[in-house]
């Protein structure tokens, strides 16, 4: 194996203990200290201990020289767990983690900021607290400031800084770290839109010349600029690692699992919506971009409705719901009566890129005030195919936009 | 720099390699404990404060700049407290409602001050790892960094301070000793200094380290429970009054070392010592504090390890 094949990152069945009754918690932290200090060997630390979970459980993968690598779970999964003992922050309790070289972590910017210093000398503090000497922070100041574009202000008192204009001090001194491997947590979900694309960017051109990334984000529209795999955890342990495409639709599968029954069994309705079904019914649901997908609504009436209306929309875990509709704006009216009433809809050739989505539907009668019943979320349906490509090669994002090309002049 | 870990043991090894940036340093985060490997813990710990020296001075500076920034006396802050309580002192004795002064043939001004000086210094060194460990511990729970340097910029603050309060604290005390040459001969006593004297900040330092060795043993559990701070607060000034710094030890010098608390008062020999020779010239106490001076060392030592060791399970609870 090359030097370079090497992987930067080894974890091998790593679990991490975790205990959230607090008095317990110092009770192990204490009895841990001990056995620590004592010297003792870690063999016994996969028994649980009243009150405890694994946070982590089990994990086990590889990032090779150049990879960028998105970390997708729901809240609670384990991923900022898994991502501060990658950075070495502390221990895991089994299992063990290989790094090579140069690490930095992207955890919180601006941590050690003094509101009462100016921003130039919180530069050089900053930089010595990620590892830069002061020669290395000399060399790069003016990169430093020319990225943060707070230059008018540099020597003003960090406190009187907007959040924004603290976070992007706080990037463009850990953005020129150059380490061979980083480590970045939900940093980049705040600051305006320019300024992340930057921030991007920059990441970009950085793994573009061989530096490693792992990223931890909820927002996957963005991660889809920069990973090309992703590792999904749900339920603190790794589910996913592999494709990025893959494992974000299985992420917002998770999501929308995860997401409440928001349905309650109002007394006074007359007619609730018993059950969506997406034919054909059995299989997971899976359609490839253009195909046409069928479902079938299934509701229960006590009494006749005149005139109903149905809805149905589609939403994204990733960006919210997408669109709907309802019978009447295609003239199609019906009643519901009694007992079980089925009604069909085709969506024709869907429109969506590759992803999880959840189709739902409401029920009303015809005046606007006679809401019956909503079920949210509804089934869910994963569009697998064709391939995006956020290179700038082929479609990407949510949505197909038919189109056509031409030549003007 | 090289950026250390809290808790790798010895497996790591420089590869060579063709990468751009030369070899790449391997780092292994096991579960077993870093005891088990202790001279690479060791070598890891010097590395690291080697390594973490520049980002300790930078974030004391930091520190100091903040701290007296939004001050209009500034460093006057520093030397107040020990100023203040002196004063009180005194005053309470001159007024003869507590007769603290009888049996102390020097100037009572400069024995009181100087004894306050020292205890405000142990008494900082004592609560320094936690309250230095509580203050970055946002820091510490996000970024990976040398741990022993804000270990450092504690130490360094000390010393810091201890200087800062020198500068009040000598050219009294030289008044009291260099009267008489000068033929100011002074109501309030006088202070007697020899070549012993030089010793004094040898002494104040081993006090400083003595005071942070117990401040690193107890830090882990005063980490967990909160009690240790709290407790600390109600036991101080119980433990000066203890310590004799505002009173001059009872009974010969024969009584004081036969008595056992008094050897046990981690505080007392030392500190005893040190002012004995900052205002007497000479002191009976040389044994006692001499066997807490070589104690000092070793512990300070067995201190940074179990910082070291336990920074990553505090870590996981802060």
């Amino acid at each position: 194996m090359s030097q370079n094949d090497k992987p930067l990152i080894e974890v091998k069945n790593v679990s991490k203990k975790y205990c959230r009754n607090l008095k317990r918690s110092l009770k192990y932290g204490l009895r841990d200290l001990g056995s620590e200090l004592m010297g003792r060997s870690a063999v016994g630390r996969m028994k649980l201990r009243p009150g405890e979970f694994f946070s982590v459980r089990n994990v086990s993968f590889q990032v090779k020289q150049g990879e960028c690598v998105a970390l997708l779970g729901p809240n609670g999964a384990g991923k900022s767990t898994l991502l501060k003992m990658l950075a070495g922050l502390f221990k895991p309790d089994v299992g063990r983690i290989r790094i090579r070289g140069r690490m930095g972590a992207l955890i919180e910017l601006g941590t050690g900021f003094n509101p009462v210093l100016s921003g130039r000398e919180n530069v050089y503090v900053n930089g010595a607290i990620l590892g830069l000497d002061r020669a290395e922070v000399d060399k790069r100041f003016d990169e430093i400031l020319d990225f943060s574009e707070v230059s008018d202000v540099i020597d003003e008192p960090v406190r009187t800084y907007s959040s924004g204009m603290r976070l992007r001090l706080g990037f463009a001194v850990a953005a020129h770290m150059r380490p061979n491997l980083l480590l970045v947590d939900e940093v980049l979900a705040v600051g305006d839109v320019g300024f992340r694309m930057k921030c991007f960017k920059h990441i970009q051109d950085q793994v573009a010349s061989g530096m490693s990334l792992i990223i931890v984000s909820h927002s996957i529209g963005q991660l889809n600029r920069v990973a090309t795999r992703a590792l999904v955890m749900n339920k603190h342990q790794l589910v996913h690692d592999g494709d990025f495409v893959e494992g974000a639709t299985l992420y917002e599968k998770i999501l929308n699992a995860k997401k409440e029954k928001r349905k309650k069994e109002s007394k006074d309705t007359v007619a609730v919506i018993k059950e969506i079904r997406i034919l054909p019914e059995g299989d997971e649901p899976h359609f490839e971009t253009g195909q046409t997908i069928s479902a079938e609504i299934e509701v229960r009436a006590k009494e006749a409705v005149k005139n109903a209306r149905m809805r149905i929309y589609i939403d994204s875990a990733r960006a919210g719901v997408l669109g709907g509709f309802s019978s009447p704006h295609q003239d199609f009216h019906f009643d519901i009566n009694p007992g079980k009433n089925v009604i069909g809809v085709e969506l024709l050739r869907i429109p969506l890129l590759m992803g999880g989505y959840t189709l739902n539907a409401t029920i009303s009668g015809p005046e606007l005030v006679d809401f019956l019943d909503r079920h949210y979320p509804g089934p869910g349906f994963e569009i697998v195919g064709p391939r995006t490509d956020s290179n700038g090669y082929g479609e990407d994002g949510i949505v197909r936009f038919e189109h056509r090309w031409k030549r003007i002049k | 720099m090289t950026v250390e870990s809290a808790i790798e043991n010895p497996e790591e090894d420089m590869e060579s390699g063709s990468s751009e940036n030369g070899p790449l340093k391997v780092t292994l985060y096991t579960a077993d404990s870093s005891l088990r490997q202790p001279g690479a813990l060791v070598r890891e710990i010097l590395t690291n404060i080697q390594s973490g020296r520049e980002l300790a001075w930078r974030m004391f500076v930091r520190n100091i700049r903040s701290l007296y920034r939004q001050t209009a006396l500034g460093l006057f802050w520093a030397f107040l407290p020990p100023l203040a309580n002196t004063a009180i002192w005194v005053f309470l004795s001159s007024t003869g409602v507590v007769s603290f002064a009888d049996g102390i043939t020097v100037a009572y001004i400069a024995y009181v001050l100087t004894g306050m000086v020292l205890w405000q210094s142990f008494v900082e060194a004592i609560n320094m790892p936690l309250r230095i460990v509580k203050s970055n511990s946002s820091m510490l729970s996000k970024l990976r960094f040398p741990r022993e340097s804000i270990l450092l910029v504690g130490i360094y603050e000390l010393i810091f301070n201890l200087v800062i309060r020198s500068v009040v604290l000598i050219p009294i005390v030289a008044f009291f000793a260099l009267a008489p040459v000068l033929g100011l001969e002074s109501e309030l006593g006088q202070v007697i200094w020899s070549w012993k004297t030089l010793l004094v900040p040898l002494g104040a330092f081993l006090l400083l380290l003595l005071g942070t060795a117990i401040g690193l043993v107890i830090l882990p559990v005063g980490m967990l429970y909160h009690d240790v701070g709290r407790a600390l607060i109600i036991v101080t000034p119980l433990w000066m009054l203890f310590t004799q710094i505002i009173y001059p030890p009872r009974g010969t010098p024969e009584e004081w070392a036969a008595s056992p608390l008094n050897w046990l008062n981690p505080a007392s020999p030392l500190l005893l010592a040190t002012r004995d020779l900052m205002v007497l010239g000479d002191t009976h106490h040389w044994l006692s504090s001499g066997v807490y001076a070589l104690l000092a060392i070793p512990l300070f030592c067995v201190g940074v390890i179990v910082y070291r060791v336990s920074i990553p399970i505090l870590v996981e609870r802060i």
